[in-house]
């Protein structure tokens, strides 16, 4: 195993979540190279200092018998079946998540691409940050006409008409034009009025990133690495969320679902293609991706 | 949670969706009714019981997701309203635990959503301060500390709460969150991965 390899490998290896020969190769390496053994420390001093800097105060006495006191003072006041929450607006309150995945996808590529290890993250954050757009309430929408559960045996083609046309050829990606087109797909995102609408733009954004990455890998597999994990974002934090939304109709749901399963099985093909020809953390990150297409092509 | 513990909170809740169920009948029968006071009697004895079993870890849950103190106290209040009144909707095989810290989290999440961002807050992380760690006073590096976690979008940082200061398993996780363990892994790298580019500065040697 050389360095590249245990690098990626390291958060892992500290959670205790690899297997066990995964993990006792990284221990072998570690005994025996001092800079990523620093790596591993680094983690444990981050553990260190996170539980040291979020120590709950102590509560004065009797303050949790107070507490106890209020909470069912609160309950006995507040009506049977009385609801305070603020009304919820599915629609809305998705889109918002949809198109800020979009954006952290955005961020993660120029952290990669621009910022050093331990520094500008936050800086590059705050630049982009003004691009999170607000997207429109849309009005409730009825359900398609399909009823798509269970899956048929062939999906219908995706439509592909619906797809935004994301892709320009010779587009450097990290370079603004290309966050551009990136700030697009998350208005896009937020625009869109169902959730099979948002699967499909986030899907049009996903295959994006795959292009881009058969673009840049072997010329700058850092790039590529950041394009895989934009595109692990995309599937994990932006449409695995809709298609668990249960404030969504099952109708609704169906539609998403079904393109989404198609559109995972065919990205998981390429991605172990991409995988194959690749090495060191770009493979671990696009076997990560791999893993991701599965979660959402599992029915 | 062992048997005879998950026993003792189906009791309860069953208590409490009986008080649930004939709260209605309370406002069309007499309150005299010989029924009524001994099935509010339990009912009040399980809620306390399950305020007093779950309102420290509520209390740490929120406070690491939020960091705010002042509204700590409100958001346990908010959090255990919505665990009562959706009780009726608690079912024999679920996990008690996990039911309560899933509430806590989207309480806390909702909070977070609620929130403006502090954009002032980030600046200083990573600038104008000084390198050596010793000459920075506990309170800011605490206060550093706090800041790089509010940076982290809530998905992440609530694995990280749970992982790091619960001690919870990444199954366990991803029960609590609906989500599939390996996201919950990928999620934890990636925010150890931002953690540590934020605070650099406080984990050199």
């Amino acid at each position: 195993m050389n360095c590249e390899q245990a690098r990626g490998l390291i958060p892992a290896f500290w959670d205790g979540s690899l297997g066990p020969e995964e993990h006792q190769r990284v221990q072998q390496h570690l005994e025996s190279c001092t800079a990523c053994a620093e790596s591993r420390d680094r983690i444990a001093r981050l553990e260190a200092l996170l539980k040291d800097s979020l120590r709950v105060p102590n509560a004065p006495d009797g303050s949790w018998a107070d507490q106890q006191g209020r909470i069912l003072a609160a309950l006995e006041s507040s009506a049977p079946g009385e609801d305070h929450r603020a009304p919820r607006r599915p629609y809305f309150r998705m889109a918002l998540i949809a198109a800020a995945a979009l954006v952290a996808a955005g961020i993660g590529i120029l952290l990669w691409k621009e910022a050093p290890p331990h520094r500008s993250s936050v800086e590059v954050a705050e630049k982009l940050s003004p691009v999170i757009p607000s997207p429109r309430l849309p009005e409730p929408v009825p359900a398609p006409p399909e009823t798509p559960t269970p899956v048929p045996p062939e999906a219908p083609p995706l439509p592909r008409e619906a797809l935004p046309s994301t892709t320009v050829a010779g587009l450097v990606p990290g370079s603004p034009e290309h966050l551009k087109q990136m700030a697009d797909e998350s208005v896009d995102v937020g625009l869109a009025e169902t959730a099979t609408e948002r699967v499909v733009v986030f899907l049009g954004a996903a295959d994006s990133r795959l292009q881009e990455l058969r673009r840049v890998m072997g010329k700058d597999d850092v790039m590529a690495a950041a394009l895989a994990k934009a595109y692990i974002l995309l599937l994990r934090e932006g449409i695995g969320p809709l298609l668990r939304d249960r404030e969504e109709s099952p109708e609704s749901l169906g539609g998403a679902r079904r393109i989404a399963l198609e559109r995972a099985r065919k990205q998981e093909d390429s991605l172990s293609l991409l995988g194959g020809a690749a090495s060191g953390t770009l493979k671990v990150t696009l076997n990560e991706a791999i893993e991701a297409s599965r979660e959402l092509a599992k029915p | 949670m062992g048997a005879q513990e998950a026993d003792f909170f189906l009791d309860s809740v069953k208590h409490l969706t009986d008080l649930s169920d004939c709260q209605g009948e309370v406002d069309h029968v007499s309150s005299g009714s010989a029924v009524v006071p001994e099935t509010g009697r339990i009912a009040s004895q399980s809620r306390e019981d399950l305020i007093s079993r779950y309102q420290r870890r509520v209390f740490a849950v929120i406070y690491r997701m939020t960091g705010r103190h002042s509204e700590v106290d409100d958001l346990c209040q908010e959090t255990f309203l919505q665990i009562f009144r959706s009780l009726p909707g608690f079912r024999e095989g679920t996990d008690l635990d996990a039911w309560v810290y899933r509430i806590a989290m989207n309480v806390s999440i909702d909070y977070h959503r609620r929130r403006s961002k502090e954009k002032g807050a980030i600046e200083v992380l990573g600038r104008n301060g000084s390198k050596n760690e010793e000459e920075l006073p506990d309170e800011e590096k605490h206060a550093a500390v706090r800041k790089a976690l509010d940076v982290l979008p809530a998905a992440q940082k609530s694995v990280v709460v749970l992982r790091l200061f619960e001690g919870l398993s990444h199954e366990e996780i991803a029960a609590i969150l609906e989500i599939p363990a390996a996201t919950v892994r990928w999620r934890l790298h990636s925010a150890l991965e931002k953690l540590e580019s934020l605070l650099g500065r406080y984990l050199d040697v």
